[in-house]
């Protein structure tokens, strides 16, 4: 009786891990994939339901209201008109895609060298690191209209306000990674005579790694509401233009389609992210494995 | 040439300055034989960790000198003569148990590869009797397995000096009991200077040529005291008189003085 609800136990603690326990036969694999499938399905279906509900009454009552489509348009219009509109559509979402994508990689980078120079040189993080946080203390959706002043309608603005807004939890987190070195391990690299890029390239860097990724994430979403913010300020094409021009025309089917392939894309994104963290600690596990010892 | 040793002759340790300076330790005289076993046995407070780390050059004292095979300690450690065995075996957790044996000596001899670390930390390993395990990861070892995974990494650097900072201090007892033998098989293999720090009378006694007993406020050396057990030793040396004589007077040593 003991035995058995003990044993329950830990196979749910595994299963919330999301890792198969250490060493199991390679021909359970399948059994296995189909078993996290039907636990996979057991998870999804509540927020399914509510979502399915959701559109369902909001179709209903629009209509039972009897609601002006200017107001609020049926889940059943604006799918038609994202039909109707698939190309103009599309092209903006490319276009959107690539604002967050090009923007998002600049914040990876300057997130990351700002992280390093912070944490190798303590000068750096001396003259830095108290203008880094007055700076997060600006709202930077301010900012869109003055960088489309300065830098026009084109993709600068976009990356340069997407950078502003994202590459502060990359820094903070990567920064936190770094630091949170074991006192042991430096103790170990003095005592053999390590200079401080030793310590920073062979244990420091690779320590951050979780952290960088964590940081990577919220840094991914920030990135998708910097693209929108900078084509509110000013763009000729992309899905937030699309959202604020279909708002002159009153168009708001139109707007919902817009703001719908938004949401999509920062999901797709989003998951795009953890796939590609999930892939990468496969092979390098201590990307998402903290020290154990 | 031949290795002479450590000298360290008036160190002294203060943190902080003026009213509020706390001195840890004081007025400190010491000389360790080359190929002896010296345990440093305190009560915790007592500054023989500090002591440790000042011996190292991974600390400098604010007075005082220390010098390995007479350089002083900051050229020793340039040159590579300290093997650390801190208190947790601070492994890195992406490596295997092969890797990080490696690790110390691919940093300080600033070479990925070589066969010379290749041989090194493979017969390191076999040292500590974890060959079977070279390719586990720190998560899949226990917590003696991952301590002796430290010990091979500071063998691998084949230092002069072993530097063991109360290595075993988070072992159970009899996990404790056998790493104490292995260390001592491993010391008659390799006779290195070994500089072990611990607040255990009977892993003293067991391991070491000479003890150096300390005393708090501020950190001094009280005693020094030579073992004379004949080696190899093995557990029953517990049973023997002379250790239990040993023990007896250490423990008398160490007992805290009646508050007047």
């Amino acid at each position: 009786m003991t035995n058995d609800s003990t044993g329950t136990l830990i196979r749910k603690t595994s299963d919330r891990l999301g890792r198969p326990p250490a060493g199991h036969p390679a021909g359970a694999v399948n059994r296995e994939s189909v078993r996290k499938f039907k636990s996979w399905l057991v998870r999804i279906w509540p927020s399914a339901a509510v979502f399915v509900a959701v559109v369902l009454i909001w179709e209903i009552s629009v209509g039972v209201l009897n609601l002006s489509s200017f107001v609020i348009a049926k889940p059943s219009e604006f799918m038609q008109e994202m039909w109707i509109s698939r190309e103009m559509l599309l092209d903006a979402t490319w276009v959107t895609t690539e604002e967050i994508l090009q923007g998002f990689l600049f914040s990876i980078v300057v997130g990351m060298v700002l992280a390093l120079a912070l944490a190798r040189f303590h000068w750096v993080e001396r003259a830095l690191y108290p203008l880094i946080v007055l700076f997060q203390v600006v709202p930077k959706v301010a900012l869109a209209p003055i960088f489309i002043l300065w830098f026009g309608y084109g993709l600068a603005p976009k990356i340069i306000l997407i950078v502003v807004i994202a590459f502060f939890p990359i820094t903070l987190n990567m920064l936190v990674g770094l630091k949170a070195i074991d006192k042991e391990l430096l103790l170990l690299m003095r005592s053999i005579g390590a200079t401080r890029n030793q310590v920073l390239t062979q244990i420091q860097i690779p320590t951050s790694l979780p952290y960088l990724f964590a940081g990577l994430r919220i840094a991914i979403t920030l990135a998708v509401i910097g693209a929108v913010v900078a084509e509110f300020a000013g763009a000729q094409n992309g899905l937030g233009y699309l959202i604020q021009f279909a708002s002159t025309q009153l168009d708001t089917p139109l707007m919902f389609a817009a703001l719908i392939l938004v949401s999509l894309l920062g999901l797709v994104l989003y998951y795009a992210m953890s796939l590609a963290e999930y892939l990468l600690a496969r092979k390098y596990p201590h990307i998402t494995l903290q020290a154990t010892n | 040439m031949e290795f002479e040793g450590i000298k360290a002759e008036g160190v002294e340790k203060r943190y902080g300055s003026g009213a509020s300076a706390v001195t840890v330790l004081e007025g400190l005289d010491l000389e360790i034989q080359p190929h002896s076993f010296v345990s440093l046995l305190g009560p915790s407070g007592c500054g023989k960790s500090t002591l440790l780390k000042i011996l190292g050059g991974i600390e400098s004292a604010s007075a005082g000198d220390v010098t390995v095979n007479g350089v002083p300690v900051g050229e020793a450690v340039r040159r590579r003569q300290f093997g650390l065995v801190p208190q947790k075996a601070a492994l890195l957790p992406w490596k295997t148990a092969l890797e990080n044996a490696r690790m110390l000596r691919q940093i300080a001899t600033r070479r990925k590869r070589g066969a010379d670390i290749e041989e090194a930390a493979a017969k390191a390993l076999e040292m500590v009797g974890l060959t079977e395990a070279a390719h586990k990861l720190p998560h899949e070892l226990s917590g003696g397995m991952a301590q002796r995974v430290s010990i091979a990494r500071a063998l691998a650097l084949d230092p002069q000096i072993l530097l063991m900072d109360e290595p075993f201090g988070a072992l159970d007892a009899i996990t404790r009991d056998e790493m104490n033998l292995r260390l001592a098989d491993v010391w008659a293999e390799t006779r290195k200077t070994v500089v072990f720090v611990t607040h255990s009378i009977p892993e003293a006694v067991f391991l070491s040529d000479v003890i150096h007993v300390m005393g708090t406020k501020p950190g001094r050396i009280v005693e020094t005291l030579e073992i004379d057990l004949p080696r190899p030793r093995t557990l029953e040396v517990f049973d023997t008189p002379t250790f239990q004589e040993y023990a007896a007077h250490l423990r008398h040593q160490l007992e805290p003085k009646a508050v007047a």
